[in-house]
């Protein structure tokens, strides 16, 4: 006879103590593991809308309404940001690049276009030139423009027709499916940033409201060290007053909030409670268990075992139901898991991050974007819940033995 | 008890003078405010049958579980085989107990979870030596010399009480002690079974020349030892050969 020969009769023995034991500590790990997986999927899905524009900030300032809502105008989430403030951000510790925009709305009477003219870079010209459906790519120096597949259709544009943009007229180069890249910062029309930006600073709706000049931009994109974000939203934010509108997957996820009843932390949360109460009652458990083999103890002692053989004992009982139940409670998780398959979740995406005229009927697009991510067990975390149960039961193993226990003696005598 | 290791003495045995098995001095055992034993002195000699008697409260049974190093006593010395036990730590008492004391209870006192030849494995569960199938040929040959050569995977649960108390005897021989306790070892059972117990017990201690101590309520129990020690109120009362 061994030790887990010893262990293992004497958990078959007490069968329905081992079996509870085990399935609180298996029911943890698969709450743990699985909400843990659950809250990492749906925080992949919070940070999608933003990966999909190719940047981890959007950067905008409130401005005012025109005074005509008639040719180009600013829509009033964006604003002038003047090329020093641009510099600056660019300047920032963080930040790894940025691409500028000029966001517009042309509004004529027979028609409307949300016009978006954007820095020659994979966030922007470049990275559309890889969602064509037609056509050819611009750069930074075309005179051309790129036509959203969506627009084209409805106005029965193709490749090589001329759209009209104010009072110019401009050639359409390709065709591109922008909605492939999601609902944020998109526009009808696509253009270089130099021919949107000498386009505003001429429309008299702009320069009415603001001192646009052509080195000047009314939207930025900014990429930035994942692990300095939460920094460089702070110093962004910090440098733009409350008129600044910055976005992230951070500000994403607090406006989604409701939306998202699963965050990560609400799962964790969870999680800790439930670990909480399997480790009370894992303790109570072994606390039960030793109370009632006071005598079988007594009798070890009896027989030669000293108190640290027996302790030892005891933990080897305890570290094979706390081994079962974390191998079961995995299993489980990885089943369950598997079954979800992914989580789906319909985001209403902010209004400031893609605006269109809500007064013209036509232009009015759905914001709402379902978004879907596999649910996948995060091996850190199963490996963190099994090591905690096992740390549970040796814990709870410790913690009972050191209570003070009476001379074995008046267990086992006669009188 | 302490987990300090004890200096660890030389038995005179070993230094050429023969020790008595047991020698309790002026031993003295409270509980709360009453006080079960009143500095009780005993000598054993190797190989001698004593029994203690006397009536329930009378101290019996405390003095035998001071003598197993399992209920330490307030004031006064005990000594095994010429080891003093003050101060012994927990190892070394453990130590002690596995190579030199058999124990056998009222209750029997078995593992229930364990089969018989497992309970009567339990004090060499650590040993290294002998060899493991050394270890359980012997327990075999000692159930089978206890009549249970066929209950060997039996659990205590599907064995009479009788048969019990033979596994614990088995037990409590396992190590070849040369002490072996018994606290009222016949208690439980009824005449003849106790009987029968009482004389394998006997056969055994004498076959193995192990020194013998029980403690019993019944005359002819102690009508077969070679010593009476009669306990009251927490002292010896009276002894006689």
């Amino acid at each position: 006879m061994n030790s887990l020969r010893y262990a293992l009769s004497e958990l078959a023995f007490r069968r329905g103590r081992s079996l509870v034991t085990v399935s609180s500590i298996a029911l943890a790990v698969l709450v743990v593991v699985v909400l843990t997986a659950l809250a990492t999927s749906y925080a992949r899905a919070i940070r999608v809308p933003i990966e999909t524009v190719g940047a981890d900030v959007i950067v905008q300032v409130q401005g005012d309404i025109p005074p005509k809502l008639e040719g180009l105008v600013f829509p009033h989430p964006n604003a002038l940001l003047p090329a020093g403030i641009v510099a600056q951000i660019r300047a920032m510790p963080g930040v790894i690049s940025l691409t500028r925009a000029v966001y517009m709305w042309d509004l004529e009477p027979d028609r409307y276009a949300s016009i978006l003219g954007i820095d020659d870079d994979e966030v922007g010209l470049a990275g559309l030139g890889e969602r064509l459906t037609g056509g050819k790519p611009i750069d930074a120096g075309s005179k051309a423009v790129l036509v959203d597949s969506d627009y084209a259709a409805k106005n029965g544009v193709k490749v090589g027709d001329t759209v009209k943009v104010g009072d110019a007229a401009f050639p359409v180069a390709g065709i591109v499916d922008a909605a492939r890249g999601g609902k944020l910062v998109r526009a009808d029309i696509y253009m270089p940033l130099g021919v949107a930006q000498a386009l505003a600073a001429a429309a008299p709706e702009v320069t009415a409201l603001y001192p646009f000049g052509p080195a000047d931009a009314n939207l930025v994109l900014v990429k930035a060290d994942r692990e300095r974000l939460e920094g460089v939203v702070a110093k962004i934010t910090a440098l733009l007053g409350k008129q600044g509108v910055v976005s992230s997957e951070l500000s994403m996820r607090q406006a989604l909030s409701g939306v998202l009843f699963l965050s990560q932390s609400m799962g964790l949360i969870i999680a800790a409670i439930i670990s909480a109460f399997a480790a009370a009652f894992v303790w109570r458990a072994t606390a039960s268990a030793v109370t009632e083999r006071r005598r079988e103890l007594a009798i070890l002692q009896a027989v030669g075992w000293s108190w640290p053989q027996i302790r030892e004992q005891v933990l080897i009982e305890n570290l094979m139901l706390a081994i079962a139940g974390a191998t079961i409670g995995l299993v489980l998780a990885f089943a369950v898991t598997l079954a979800l398959g992914q989580v789906s979740i319909t985001l209403d995406l902010p209004w400031d991050l893609s605006s269109t005229p809500h007064f013209i009927p036509s232009a009015t697009v759905d914001r709402s974007q379902t978004i879907t991510a596999p649910v996948a067990i995060s091996w850190s975390m199963a490996a963190l819940a099994a090591a905690g149960s096992v740390l549970i039961g040796l814990v709870a193993a410790l913690a009972v033995l050191a209570l003070p226990r009476p001379q074995p003696w008046s267990l086992l005598r006669s009188e | 008890m302490s987990d300090r290791t004890a200096p660890v003495e030389t038995p005179s045995s070993a230094r050429g003078v023969k020790d008595p098995a047991i020698q309790v001095e002026n031993v003295r055992k409270r509980y709360g405010a009453l006080e079960v034993l009143k500095g009780v002195n005993l000598t054993v000699a190797v190989g001698q049958f004593t029994a203690i008697m006397g009536k329930s409260g009378s101290g019996k049974s405390t003095l035998l579980g001071v003598i197993a190093g399992l209920e330490p006593p307030d004031e006064g010395g005990i000594r095994i085989m010429g080891q003093n036990l003050a101060g012994m730590s927990d190892r070394d008492m453990a130590e002690l107990r596995r190579r030199a004391i058999g124990i056998v209870f009222q209750g029997f006192s078995l593992i229930p979870s364990l089969s018989a030849l497992d309970n009567v494995l339990l004090p060499t569960f650590f040993a290294a030596q002998p060899p493991a199938a050394e270890r359980r040929q012997r327990a075999v040959d000692l159930l089978k010399q206890v009549g249970l050569g066929e209950r060997l995977n039996y659990r205590p649960s599907a064995l009479s009480g009788g048969e019990q108390q033979r596994v614990a005897i088995a037990r409590a021989l396992m190590n070849g002690p040369s002490i072996l306790l018994a606290d009222e070892p016949t208690g439980n059972l009824d005449q003849e079974t106790g009987t029968a117990v009482l004389d394998l017990l006997l056969d055994l201690g004498r076959t193995h020349g192990t020194t013998l101590v029980i403690v019993t309520h019944d005359p002819d129990v102690a009508a077969k030892a070679g010593r009476i020690v009669e306990m009251k109120d927490g002292r010896i009362s009276d002894a006689r050969s």
